[in-house]
């Protein structure tokens, strides 16, 4: 080990450099102040532990979120594995409950999707950004949990399916009411806001 | 035929698993006379790209680690550090 390698790899440097990034990494995924800052204390602990075996061919940031991640999906399929899933038929009783709201017997809209404009122009809009964070938000706790799986952790519908251990007709069914969800929450919160400013 | 229910269903399942060809065909049957689900489609591509961007980006709003938590921390490394 070089001087300098020496020299950064030192964990009061990591919580001085990274701290803030690790935190906020760890709170957008897992939404609790106290879990957040046990996560970035076990991942700065782990890579305490493994620093000799750091390669150093990734940066020391990339290297510290890397040991994050791990730990935040550890610990979100912990938390799934210990709250029982609902069972079929309460999923599908809720599934039934908030597709009456959406449509009619004959499965049509009750009121049509808005149009929320061209999605590669809406993307900048900073307003959308921040009725998605609050959807995300309101998402219940297990739809939450299966959809930062899949999306803010990037893992395949597959992977997350294996981790809840259900059968996959139910995970389609998670990631449905998931996306469904934040589909009318955004309805509400951003076309009335470009309703808004049109008039 | 499917309804418009059944075509949120469709859709959901697309960004899950490749779609059957027949599954295809339907979804493109529908789609071509239905302006409400063409538009939900539409909604769902925002969806997907605005996960996409909370996935990436740097969450700079959010709240910096607290001065006690870092405090902890601290200790906790340099306890683990001497041994």
């Amino acid at each position: 080990m070089d001087s300098h390698t020496e020299k950064r790899l030192d964990p009061e440097l990591w919580l001085n450099d990274y701290g803030d990034y690790l935190y906020r990494y760890a709170m957008r995924r897992v939404r609790d102040a106290s879990l957040a800052e046990d996560l970035l204390q076990e991942t700065l602990l782990s890579a305490l532990k493994s620093r000799d075996s750091y390669s150093g061919r990734s940066s020391e940031k990339t290297w510290l979120v890397g040991i994050l991640k791990h730990k935040i999906i550890d610990h979100i399929r912990k938390q799934i594995r210990e709250s029982p899933v609902d069972d079929i038929q309460a999923l599908s009783d809720q599934m039934n409950q908030e597709s009456h709201a959406l449509f009619d017997t004959r499965g049509h809209w009750i009121r049509p999707p808005a149009d929320w404009g061209h999605p590669e122009k809406v993307l900048h809009n900073q307003q959308i950004q921040t009725a998605f964070e609050t959807c995300l938000e309101r998402l219940k706790s297990t739809l939450a949990q299966v959809f930062t799986l899949k999306v803010l952790m990037g893992q395949s519908s597959d992977e997350v399916c294996n981790q809840m251990d259900i059968t996959t007709t139910n995970c389609n069914v998670m990631l449905y009411r998931a996306r469904m969800q934040l589909r009318s929450c955004l309805e509400s919160h951003w076309h009335d806001t470009t309703e808004q400013e049109k008039n | 035929m499917l309804s418009c229910k059944d075509l949120s269903h469709k859709l959901s399942e697309s960004c899950d698993r490749k779609l059957s060809l027949t599954e295809k065909i339907s979804v493109r049957m529908h789609l071509m006379i239905c302006g409400a689900c063409r538009i939900m489609e539409k909604q769902m591509k925002i969806i997907r790209a605005l996960s996409h961007q909370t996935g990436e980006q740097s969450n700079q709003e959010l709240p910096s680690l607290p001065n006690d938590s870092r405090t902890r921390i601290l200790g906790k490394l340099k306890e683990n550090i001497k041994k």
